[in-house]
């Protein structure tokens, strides 16, 4: 197991770290959800995740938060940061 | 079966009866045949004067309209399937003379090629259809090598085309003009190829345009689309849209490949759509090489045209779309000649996403990491409970998990990257160094064991 992370981010916002868990969970990603760089892309470089996952994470997501991704919303893909954000405007749960 | 002798010494880019016939759909709106001829033909003229065209096209309209304009040029479609920065380069470098045909901006900038944007524009005009050389080079295809380099596959016009027949007969489809082919697989992968372009150009189907990941995206377009569509998706997908509850309005069949389909979900999907759901085997270098619906059976029906001889567990395939005698990488038991029974992958050969590589390729780049001292991938359930990703094991004293994960990520296709990533003392190699797979199996067994008392 990799050493603990000193600049774990300071989440003011409870839900970005429920979505990180929910990342990390869903992809069975086996780092800790505080690794997660909230500003980092999710796809491409970054966690280097696919299509396959983005399928997966828009399932967790509309099972969870009650609201459906779709491809347009490209933009809230981008970190973290922005899927939170984009969460806690869509959400209906 | 057609002789060799007698093949035609063209066939049509497109089998559609006239130029109001509908090409495409994009959005509701439908592209007939002449404006699709028009766009090739100006894309055409404007390709740079060298021999290979990188088809990078996510919208499966702008990629069949690169993939004709090349053709028409006499340009060569290369196909990859991974567009990580370092496999682009090392393509660009094998082929010097390539420029990429692309309709988004996520391609490395540093590549020494250019991009050509796709807009689609011209307007209907009489229909003629070009023809195309059967022996002319169309596209070249690739699989993960055992080196580590991706392996070419070329593929002739004639090869495609008859492959597409092929399909055609294989799902009875040959006398239903007006159907839409709807992907959720990428146009450069060989399965996508095969099924959402050449199957709609060759049977005077449409294309869907677009490029739906997402259940919501694969929904709004189907409720758009007003003809009887085929999806030519991936279990994966269907287990994802079954999980969803959703709706899928139109449907006529689904057809299923890149990985093994439960028979479980097969029928689940069969009752909630009430649809035929098919399944293909195959692969990047032969293509479509047996189907079968599986509800009704576990055999495959060898694809028309082909021949198979069997020799031990090794089979072999020829004829048809397939050509000369082509090895098939996975372990097989023929009932007869037509039916057989597939008992999965060579034990080199890893299945992911619908992307394949060899573990000894995969190894190659782990172990090629600076202060990585051993290390193996290990493919749990051989592919067979579906959506199984890899393990790696790594030996490396004093390196992160981050750094590991990033060089393979410059070398490796991400759907390989290991989840996890277990580091470990040693790895339990026999006398000779090599790793046996039943030791690796029992290793992993053990490791998991431990993790669980751990938690307990």
């Amino acid at each position: 197991m990799s050493a603990p992370v000193e600049k774990r981010p300071q989440t003011e916002n409870g839900l970005e770290g429920e979505v990180a868990r929910l990342v990390v969970e869903t992809l069975k990603l086996e780092i800790m959800p505080a690794e997660v760089d909230p500003c980092a892309p999710l796809f491409g470089e970054g966690l280097g995740l696919d299509s396959i996952d983005m399928l997966e994470i828009a399932l967790s997501v509309s099972k969870r938060y009650g609201f459906e991704l779709r491809s347009q919303d490209r933009a809230a893909f981008k970190s973290l940061r922005s899927l939170t954000s984009h969460i806690d405007q869509h959400r209906t749960r | 079966m057609q002789s060799p002798l007698h093949e035609p010494t063209t066939y049509p880019l497109l089998a559609h009866a006239t130029g109001d016939a509908c090409l495409a759909w994009n959005r509701g709106r439908a592209i007939l045949v002449g404006d699709f001829l028009a766009t090739v033909r100006e894309l055409a003229s404007r390709l740079p004067s060298k021999r290979h065209a990188i088809n990078l096209c996510k919208d499966r309209y702008h990629f069949a309209v690169g993939f004709a304009a090349s053709l028409v040029a006499g340009h060569i479609s290369l196909l990859p399937t991974c567009r990580a920065a370092e496999p682009l380069q090392r393509l660009s470098q094998r082929y010097p003379d390539a420029y990429i045909l692309t309709d988004h901006g996520d391609i490395p900038a540093d590549l020494p090629s250019y991009s050509i944007s796709i807009e689609p524009r011209g307007t209907a005009q009489p229909a003629d259809i070009p023809p195309i050389p059967t022996e002319r080079l169309a596209a070249v295809v690739f699989t993960s090598g055992s080196s580590g380099l991706p392996e070419a596959h070329a593929k002739s016009w004639g090869s495609l085309v008859k492959g597409a027949h092929a399909l055609c007969r294989q799902f009875g489809l040959g006398d239903k003009p007006e159907r839409i082919a709807i992907g959720t697989v990428p146009a450069q992968h060989m399965y996508g190829l095969e099924t959402t372009i050449m199957l709609p150009l060759q049977s005077g189907w449409s294309i869907h345009a677009g490029n739906p990941v997402l259940p919501a995206d694969i929904r709004s377009d189907l409720e758009q689309l007003r003809r009887p569509i085929w999806l030519m998706t991936t279990p994966v997908h269907l287990q994802a849209y079954k999980s969803q509850g959703m709706a899928l309005p139109g449907l006529e069949g689904i057809i299923s490949a890149t990985m093994p389909l439960t028979l479980s979900l097969a029928r689940e999907a069969e009752r909630i759509w009430n649809v035929p759901v098919h399944e293909i085997y195959g692969c990047t270098e032969g293509g479509m090489i047996a189907s079968r619906r599986t509800t009704e059976g576990e055999l495959w029906n060898l694809c028309h045209g082909l021949r198979m001889r069997q020799d031990g567990e090794s089979a072999w395939v020829t004829g048809g779309h397939v050509g000369e005698c082509l090895q098939l990488s996975d372990r097989i038991t023929m009932h007869n000649r037509r039916e057989f029974m597939l008992l999965g992958p060579s034990y080199d050969l890893v299945k992911v996403a619908g992307k394949r590589a060899s573990l000894a390729a995969l190894n190659s780049a782990l172990l090629r990491i600076q202060g990585v001292v051993d290390g193996t991938f290990y493919w749990p359930d051989q592919g067979r409970t579906g959506n199984g990703r890899l393990t790696a094991f790594v030996v490396a004293p004093g390196l992160d998990r981050s750094p590991i994960l990033a060089e393979l990520r410059k070398r490796i296709d991400p759907v390989f990257l290991p989840r996890p990533l277990r580091f470990v003392d040693a790895l339990p190699r026999n006398a000779m160094g090599k790793l046996p797979r039943e030791q690796l199996d029992t290793f992993a067994a053990d490791l998991a064991g431990r993790d669980r008392e751990q938690r307990e």
